[in-house]
């Protein structure tokens, strides 16, 4: 390498950007990630009406058994695990939040799904429902999320 | 009990903060889900300057274990959450106690809910929850 070269090459060096390394999940790894819901989803069989101090049902059986078949419908390894909420409906709610970032797919009943896609940098959040069998929307939605949540 | 929409009380002004007491389930990890606020009618609150303090509104609601604040005129401006001057009938004693009305059949009310969160901020001002 001749001296000349050598020299741009410093010059090249001296002015460039450092380069600032960024992880970037591309999938989660979470062997308990089912295991946790199931267990979630069996501590909500358990609440007795008026759990939330008021006047909160029990949460719906019904409701409790379709959630755990969808969580062990879905992939593994896919996304963050959500919060399983009790609604005082008798629903349930799983909840991914973080930053500005939202997702929730509330069971209004054992059939349907209520959700919504929260994240106004993006743009008018999206409400809407799906079918608790309808396995690739709802994959599709959870992998959304874990795409904003990087 | 929540009222018809002709029997309701006067709404309560919009500088007044509102307590809301709630279980464990609402308040994990110190984050307040917008399930705390997924009423299909109504839901209680406690006005807070006719209140004694989060402590004294948490010892009416027996299972509870947290108290979250609020405004009423960002709720009712953001979510749609509009508060009126109500008693409570296993309480009528206490006269902080205010009934929050939800638009439970609207549409758009997860996302209602999901904006009153984000931009109302209410405020956990008392956690004894377990682990929570």
């Amino acid at each position: 390498m001749s001296l000349a070269i050598e020299e741009q090459l410093d010059e090249t060096t001296a002015v460039a950007e450092p380069v600032r390394a960024r992880w970037v999940p591309q999938q989660y790894f979470d062997p308990e990630f089912r295991a946790y819901l199931a267990s979630e989803l069996d501590r909500l069989r358990h609440l007795r009406a008026g759990w939330d101090g008021y006047r909160a049902a029990t949460i719906d059986t019904a409701v409790l058994d379709a959630a755990r078949a969808l969580i062990f419908r879905l992939p593994v390894h896919f996304a963050p695990r959500p919060h399983v909420v009790p609604l005082s409906s008798g629903g349930l709610q799983l909840e991914w939040s973080s930053g500005q970032v939202a997702l929730e797919l509330e069971f209004e009943s054992p059939a349907i799904i209520r959700y919504l896609k929260w994240n106004p940098e993006a743009g008018q959040p999206e409400e809407n429902t799906v079918a608790v069998t309808d396995d690739d929307r709802i994959e599709d939605l959870i992998r959304w999320y874990a795409r904003q949540h990087v | 009990m929540c009222r018809a929409l002709a029997d309701r009380g006067p709404a309560i002004l919009p500088e007044e903060d509102l307590f809301r007491i709630v279980a464990t389930e609402h308040v994990k990890g110190g984050v307040v889900s917008t399930g705390a606020f997924n009423y299909r009618d109504c839901f209680s609150v406690e006005i807070v300057s006719r209140s004694g303090g989060p402590a004294d509104s948490l010892s009416r609601v027996p299972g509870a274990c947290a108290v979250i604040r609020f405004n009423c005129g960002c709720a009712r401006e953001i979510g749609e959450l509009d508060t009126r001057d109500e008693r409570d009938d296993t309480h009528p004693e206490n006269l902080a106690h205010a009934h929050v009305y939800t638009n439970g059949g609207s549409a758009r009310r997860k996302t209602l809910a999901r904006a009153f969160v984000t931009q109302c901020r209410p405020e956990i001002v008392l956690n004894d929850c377990p682990s929570s």
